[in-house]
């Protein structure tokens, strides 16, 4: 079969001069779509990724993509924030005749919505290659999904919005439990990088890759719990040092950056110490950074951390008010924080934090008070994030026990640089303001 | 964008049409000499340099554009002109930024 996969652009309500923001870069390597597309080529098919958001594509080149390519499926991956665009991308595919799934992690969680169109055939819900292989074997097989594919949720021709998850989360879908997860991480190909235009990539500030997959913690603000459950698994270090090696040699990138993306980098250290020790046994000359708790350091660790090439760490700060810490469900305190920065500091690496405001019991002035406060910190990068309701989090699920409320489902909006959600303790324009403070005080010269 | 096309944004009569910021949906700072407008509906961050945030800081609700122009020309001695001042409005304008209705005087 020939098979397309697509990551749609960001949203156009990006805002404008998100230059001002620092953000983990929003525009990086395809990593799920990616994969999926070597399990497709181990499967003997022929495959093209398009990845409209790295080199800018607009939409009559994607329509001369897919008319010339001809695709017999193709996979469109979605945040929230890019589904409307997703569901473009479905539509062009649909209407050159291929057939359609989605994932990601907008409908992991909103499957109904995505399959209320004729244009998506398929969803796959949390890891995918699973799935997509079981889906693949199908349809060369001339049949239809089963509906025991699990982590596969087929569109009848006759289903529309209508059909809705009940009160108990059954659903006129069938199963729509998560998949099992792949234990050995190792078991799949590394990811097809001939299959992307490189170039784009290797001028990026930083080349990303995971080393693990999900995360044990409770963060209600995270839809990693919900799409992945909290089961962590994890690449052998020795499989992510080739990958890297590879990498660096393959796109003469020696001496760059990497950003590793898993979503809590040492919640197993004696992970990250083999990956420290692999990276120097294979000779991988690059300089990193990586994303983690506040709790999940220390200063051995930091320290071999460093001599290995990080140079930065980018914690999960969240807030500066231990209330709100422990409310979320973050699970950790602002001495935590405090020791966790100077750690990274007396190892010397750069260290950069993150924070959200708009946590539904904050006031305006909490929020005044995070901002303010967390110059204390002297991190050498600020990002902050206004709170999005992810499908997915109980904010979302749950609004009424959180005493907000969600007046714009614009999934544009879902982009933590517009503010979403109001409840009896600020409005929309008190975050803005908020905002904006933060952007004098910690980014603007 | 050029005074013409300034023009043809806000009309033949933009010297009535009236000017104001869009409180509902425009939040501003002041950092230094530079003005911070971020427009949190359609979504937009903004740095105004000095001549901008002149301009911008005439906008009250009342003045109409046409005054503001010869306030600001007045104000700087001609280095920022009439046709600065229409294009920045223009522009603020597609970007919702503020908003003009004709005046009815």
């Amino acid at each position: 079969m020939r098979i397309l996969m697509m990551n749609p652009a960001l949203s156009n309500k990006f805002p404008n001069g998100r230059e001002l923001i620092h953000d983990v870069d929003l525009i990086h390597l395809p990593m799920g779509i990616l994969y999926l597309a070597g399990v497709a080529m181990q499967g003997g098919h022929d495959v093209r990724v398009i990845d409209m958001p790295v080199s800018n594509m607009g939409w009559t080149e994607v329509e001369r993509i897919v008319d010339e390519f001809r695709p017999h499926l193709a996979g469109v991956t979605t945040m929230t924030a890019t589904f409307p665009n997703a569901m473009r991308c479905a539509r062009i595919a649909k209407a050159a005749g291929a057939r359609v799934v989605m994932g990601g992690a907008h409908v992991t969680f909103e499957y109904a919505e995505a399959l209320s169109s004729d244009c998506v055939d398929y969803v796959i819900k949390g890891e995918g290659e699973q799935a997509f292989a079981s889906l693949l074997q199908m349809l060369v097989a001339g049949q239809a999904p089963d509906g025991k594919v699990s982590g596969l949720i087929a569109r009848p021709a006759q289903r529309r919005s209508r059909d809705r998850l009940d009160d108990k989360g059954a659903s006129s879908f069938g199963d729509t439990s998560l998949p099992k997860r792949i234990r050995n991480l190792d078991s799949i190909a590394f990811p097809p990088y001939d299959l992307l235009d490189m170039k784009h990539y290797v001028e990026l500030e930083a080349l990303g890759i995971h080393t693990s997959r999900g995360c044990p913690y409770r963060c209600d603000f995270c839809t990693i719990q919900g799409q992945w459950g909290r089961q962590v698994t994890w690449r052998s270090a020795d499989e992510v040092a080739r990958e890297m090696k590879w990498l660096v040699d393959r796109y003469a990138y020696r001496g760059r950056e990497f950003i590793f993306y898993d979503d809590t980098f040492t919640v197993n250290r004696a992970h990250v110490l083999d990956i420290c020790d692999s990276m120097k046994r294979w000779d991988v000359d690059v300089r990193w950074k990586a994303m983690t708790r506040v709790d999940r350091v220390d200063d051995d660790l930091l320290q071999r951390m460093k001599s290995s090439g990080c140079f930065r760490i980018i914690y999960g700060i969240e807030t500066t008010n231990e209330e709100s810490l422990a409310k979320c469900g973050k699970d950790t305190h602002i001495r935590d924080v405090f020791a966790a920065v100077r750690m990274a500091k007396e190892a010397g690496l750069e260290v950069a934090g993150y924070f959200i405001i708009g946590f539904p019991w904050e006031t305006r002035d909490d929020m005044s008070r995070v901002i303010d406060t967390m110059g204390a910190l002297e991190l050498d990068e600020y990002g902050l994030a206004m709170l999005a309701p992810y499908p997915g989090t109980p904010y979302f699920d749950h609004p009424e026990r959180f005493g907000i409320s969600i007046p714009d489902r614009d999934w544009e909006r879902f982009n933590h640089l517009l503010p979403i959600i109001e409840s009896k303790n600020f409005t929309r324009k008190d975050q803005a303001e908020a905002f904006v403070d933060y952007l004098c005080q910690h980014v603007i010269d | 964008m050029s005074l013409t096309e300034g023009r043809e944004i806000l009309g033949d009569d933009w010297r009535v049409t009236r000017v104001r910021i869009n409180h509902q949906s425009v939040v501003s700072r002041r950092k230094g000499n530079k003005l911070v407008v971020y427009e949190f509906d359609v979504g937009g961050f903004y740095v105004l340099n000095a001549s901008a945030q002149l301009i911008f800081e005439q906008i009250d609700g009342d003045r109409t554009l046409g005054q503001i122009a010869d306030r600001v020309e007045g104000l700087t001695s001609g280095t920022v002109s009439k046709c600065d001042v229409v294009e920045l409005v223009s522009e603020l304008q597609q970007l919702k930024v503020i908003l003009t209705e004709r005046s009815a005087s």
